[in-house]
């Protein structure tokens, strides 16, 4: 999708324009959001701070990197900001995993699957649980995934080999045997 | 039954897809951005563009060398510069000349000219990330 017109509508007073902008982009920024913050008040909250400050800085965006990669810097940091100041009575990964909209939407078979692999992920550090969602969900390059959470090159490969280790050591003593049946069949 | 290995990830993420959030986001999204005003990049222009510097630098350049103040030129001024130079010592009668060789003085003044040029430039660039 060219995004292009719609930033340019929007920097020309036209509000459908960012809806638009908002309904192509508020699963992805809100899935950077959940994977940090693993709850979904905060995350929506933080998917929503996110639209503002790229809504008020939009017309600081050059074009010169993808606009997605643009709003999922702000959406990570934004995110990693209000981890610091969560409250600590937040909802487990378990929970958002049953959460009765996800399933609605979605299925039984693919919340299935994104069930067990929130589960999983919950395991890990957010920042490498966000790595990995950059990498396999958002289909980043490692240059992509530095700009967007700031770390160094280096830093990315390493979280994305032990990330990747420890993930599939989770699934695999989650599900046993029943590993690829159950999560396979739907891929 | 054989472990899930690296391979599969890919197709598990995308298969799992994105996290779906609770509904009326959008419009509690909209809601907060109808009262956010966008940040305007009003770039300040530079006092002095980079044209006028070099023109400035050119100018100089070349008033001294009419002005004959170039180092190793005769206290008294001759050719077709001389009447200048007298018509202006007529007013500025205390003209001192600085010491040196002229073609030292013709690379300091052509790297004040590239320096000037430069630290424009550096505002420039300055005043766009400041904004930014």
């Amino acid at each position: 999708m060219d995004i292009a017109p719609l930033i340019a509508r929007t920097l020309g007073g036209d509000p459908r324009a960012y809806a638009e902008v908002v309904r192509t982009y508020q699963h992805m920024v809100y899935t950077v959001c959940h994977r940090v913050l693993r709850n979904t008040e905060d995350a929506e909250e933080a998917t929503q701070d996110t639209f503002v400050k790229a809504y008020q800085n939009l017309a600081g965006f050059s074009g010169g990197a993808k606009f997605s990669t643009w709003l999922y810097s702000i959406a990570f940091r934004t995110a990693i900001s209000h981890g610091r100041k969560r409250r600590p009575d937040s909802l487990s990964v378990d929970e958002l995993a049953h959460h009765p909209s996800a399933e609605r939407e979605d299925g039984m078979q693919q919340a299935d699957v994104r069930h067990y692999l929130n589960k999983a992920l919950g395991m890990l550090s957010e920042e490498d649980a966000s790595v990995l969602s950059f990498f396999y969900l958002e289909e980043l390059s490692v240059e992509e995934i530095v700009t967007v959470t700031g770390l160094s090159a280096s830093n990315v490969k390493v979280k994305l080999h032990r990330g990747r280790k420890k993930l599939l050591d989770e699934l695999n003593s989650e599900l046993k045997g029943e590993a690829h049946t159950l999560l396979l069949d739907h891929v | 039954m054989s472990d899930l290995n690296e391979n599969d990830l890919r197709k598990l993420f995308q298969a799992a897809g994105h996290q779906v959030p609770t509904e009326g986001l959008t419009d509690r999204i909209m809601a907060r951005v109808s009262v956010t005003r966008i940040v305007r990049l009003d770039l300040a222009e530079p006092l002095i563009s980079k044209r006028a510097w070099i023109l400035i630098g050119i100018g100089l350049v070349t008033l001294c060398t009419m002005l004959g103040l170039m180092p190793g030129a005769s206290t008294q001024p001759t050719g077709p510069t001389s009447s200048l130079v007298s018509l202006i010592g007529a007013f500025v009668p205390r003209i001192h000349l600085p010491q040196g060789s002229w073609p030292l003085w013709s690379v300091f003044a052509l790297g004040s000219v590239l320096f000037f040029v430069w630290v424009d430039n550096a505002i420039t660039r300055g005043t766009r990330r400041t904004t930014a």
